[in-house]
């Protein structure tokens, strides 16, 4: 009897314990908000993708999340207690589900996908909205009063709803409608944010206090123009938990049910799915007297819609970091994006360069912050548009002061009529021009030759480099380097490099 | 005797080969979905590689944190609908108003504030003033936000405006007001 007692007790901690440890290992998993910036909760790219999901996509994913429907209030703690608390309300039975729910002759899935298509806004934004202000797209047993005030519009803390936003199509219309304008800076819509540096309360408590916030896109500015408190440490160690006094957790909330259901909201890992994407390699300075690092780029086809940057670690092993910038996909023979030292600081500012079809009809400079996320510059040039086939836009720091200049260079035909090569230096700011220089060389074919610029003696001057790809001007059948003196009217030296001129394909234009 | 103790060795045996069996399909369920084999039953968590919709069930946390976002709301509604239904129509109504930010951009000092009630109507006094200098003060529109209302400013001007300031705005439409106070330093 003893030993067979000791076996049952013995096997009855085994299963108790191996029970704890499935369930230990499940919670650890649900624990703290990974990944949340405050003043980046999603990329613009992301939050007006309105082609993210179609009406069936939509229903689908409604359907998913209450397989089924507690229409008569019966699967509550007892047989009558959510019945009897919705007839206490007033409110009528049977309950219907976001994913069962018309109005207007239209399921939830309809109005959520016309509302998004109307104002632009990604319908996962709708979705997440709906989930965050009402619990609606997990709830198994919805009132009356959170299909009323659905999306939280006309809500305030402190006093009734305001019945003039009442009903689900209503909300949604209105919540989007908001985004819409504050993602436009519409003028006829106020924001209480603003892009750059806010303070930001913990809790509509303002004892709580508050910290700085550096907004740093639209998206993030309609968010909390919406929903103006950040989530307090409390909350976000809270994972979708409950945090302390002062915890707010809105767009905690946002954050954690968008990345759960559909993925990263700015788009920083998406290398696993690269095809049909338009793609380079560059290297930059990010810090002076530090080796250049790798950068892989990804100008379209990105599953962020935006253009990404994603960066080598030294040895070009394992990445660094990944960013999807605030700037769409762009269209290689529209634009290009470089890197180039223009203040002078020892680091290479990211230089989106409008060449053709730009809105000003002039090539246009747009100077990435250093988080790739914001704007710092944006300089109109004094140079109309380009063809890309027949001129390039380089950077080089030709006089050797620590500032990299632009440079226009005409390569197929010349803007003087010399038949040449030209190279058109620009001053700071791409208002006007410091030098034209043009060269010994006669126009060159791209696809053949290219013009490239490097500090090749160590002097600190950058030299021009007429480099003969694919046809050698030798005659030797590889790769040759003809490095040009100060001013383009002279060679320096030649170089014939080891490489077969035939075997290397010329890549694109960075 | 012997046949009963028979009995408890077969009862026993049966209990042993359950509880092993049932030991053997938990470490192989766990094993199974720990490593994502199971394909009706996905772990919720989603995966950052790739950004794709999540299709399974919500999980416990989100039905969870989904019925505490009901609960609140639903609570915030009842005491507001009562404090209404309670407060004398006939009495100057208090309404809260709050500076939720004040931020020095550039050369311009924005003012953020919410006032609790959906309203257009009504406008925001502002007064800015530094002890022994000037007064800025300015009058503008309310509009109404998602959960709150905002005075349709502040941007104010303040080169030459270094120093401790105090700000105070009044918000009135009729025998609604609300009042806030507070001190800054512009740099």
């Amino acid at each position: 009897m003893n030993k067979n007692k000791y076996i049952l007790t013995t096997l009855s901690i085994i299963l108790g314990l191996l029970i704890q440890n499935v369930s230990l290992t499940l919670n650890v998993s649900a624990i703290q908000v990974q990944g949340w910036d405050a003043g980046y909760i999603i990329a613009d790219g992301i939050f007006t993708d309105n082609r993210s999901m179609n009406v069936a996509q939509i229903q689908a994913f409604l359907d998913s999340k209450v397989p089924v429907c507690d229409n008569w209030g019966t699967n509550g703690s007892t047989p009558t207690s959510r019945r009897d608390y919705v007839l206490s309300k007033g409110y009528a039975l049977p309950m219907t589900c976001l994913k069962e729910y018309t109005e207007n002759g239209l399921t939830a899935a309809q109005i959520i996908y016309d509302v998004s298509q109307q104002y632009q806004i990604n319908p996962q934004v709708l979705i997440v909205l709906l989930q965050k202000e009402q619990g609606l797209v997990t709830d198994d047993w919805p009132t009356e009063q959170q299909y009323r005030s659905a999306t939280g519009y006309g809500c305030p803390d402190t006093a009734p709803c305001d019945s003039q936003y009442y009903g689900l199509t209503n909300q949604i219309n209105w919540s989007a409608h908001m985004f819409r304008a504050i993602l436009n800076n519409s003028p006829t819509w106020w924001s209480p944010y603003v892009l750059g540096n806010n303070n930001i309360q913990w809790s509509p408590n303002a004892s709580c206090g508050s910290s700085v916030v550096n907004i740093q896109n639209r998206s993030t500015q309609a968010l909390y123009d919406y929903t103006p408190y950040q989530p307090n440490q409390s909350a976000l160690n809270a994972g979708y938990g409950t945090g302390d006094s002062c915890s707010a957790y809105g767009n905690r909330n946002f954050y954690l049910y968008f990345t759960g259901w559909f993925g990263s909201t700015r788009g920083d890992y998406c290398l696993s799915s690269l095809n049909d994407t338009s793609t380079g390699i560059d290297f930059k300075k990010i810090q002076k007297s530090s080796p250049d690092a790798g950068e892989f780029m990804i100008y379209s086809g990105s599953s962020t819609s935006c253009v990404e940057f994603h960066t080598w670690s030294q040895g070009l092993a394992n990445w660094q970091n990944h960013t999807a910038s605030n700037s769409s996909n762009i269209n290689l023979t529209d634009s290009s994006i470089q890197y180039a030292d223009l203040n002078g600081d020892g680091k290479d500012e990211a230089i989106l360069i409008g060449l053709k079809g730009t809105a000003s009809g002039k090539i246009e400079f747009h100077i990435w912050n250093d988080d790739l996320r914001s704007w710092k510059d944006h300089y109109i040039s004094n140079a109309a548009t380009i063809d890309p086939t027949v001129s390039q836009v380089s950077f080089a720091d030709l006089d050797g002061d620590g500032k990299d200049e632009g440079i226009l260079t005409s390569l197929t035909s010349s803007v003087s009529g010399s038949g040449n090569i030209e190279m058109h230096v620009w001053n700071q700011g791409f208002g006007s021009w410091k030098d034209h220089y043009i060269s010994n060389a006669a126009t060159i074919d791209p696809t053949v030759s290219q013009v490239s610029f490097a500090d090749l003696d160590g002097d600190g001057k950058d030299e021009g480099i007429l480099i003969a790809l694919a046809s050698t001007v030798s005659g030797s059948g590889n790769i040759e380097m003809h490095i040009w003196n100060p001013g383009f009217g002279s060679w320096r030296t030649h170089y014939i490099t080891n490489q077969l001129a035939k075997s290397v394909p010329i890549p694109p234009q960075l | 005797m012997k046949i009963q103790n028979k009995k408890r060795h077969s009862k026993l045996r049966i209990i042993i080969l359950v509880t092993t069996i049932v030991v053997a399909s938990l470490f192989g369920l766990f094993y199974l979905y720990k490593n994502n084999k199971i394909p009706f039953l996905e772990q919720s968590s989603h995966d950052t590689n790739n950004s794709s919709i999540d299709y399974g069930p919500a999980s416990q946390d989100q039905i969870k944190s989904g019925n505490a976002i009901k609960q609140d709301s639903s609570n915030t509604e009842d005491k507001n609908n009562v404090q209404n239904s309670s407060t004398d129509n006939n009495a100057t109504k208090n309404i809260t108003i709050s500076i939720l930010s004040t931020t020095q951009n550039n050369a311009n000092l924005h003012i953020a504030t919410s006032i609790d009630r959906i309203t257009s109507d009504g406008s925001c006094i502002m007064t800015m003033t530094q002890p022994g200098s000037n007064t800025v003060s300015q009058t503008v529109k309310v509009q109404p936000m998602a959960s709150y209302s905002t005075c349709q400013g502040f941007d104010i001007a303040i080169s030459g405006f270094s120093g401790q300031w105090n700000i105070n705005i009044i918000y009135k439409n009729g025998d609604l007001t609300g009042n806030i106070s507070k001190s800054i330093t512009v740099n």
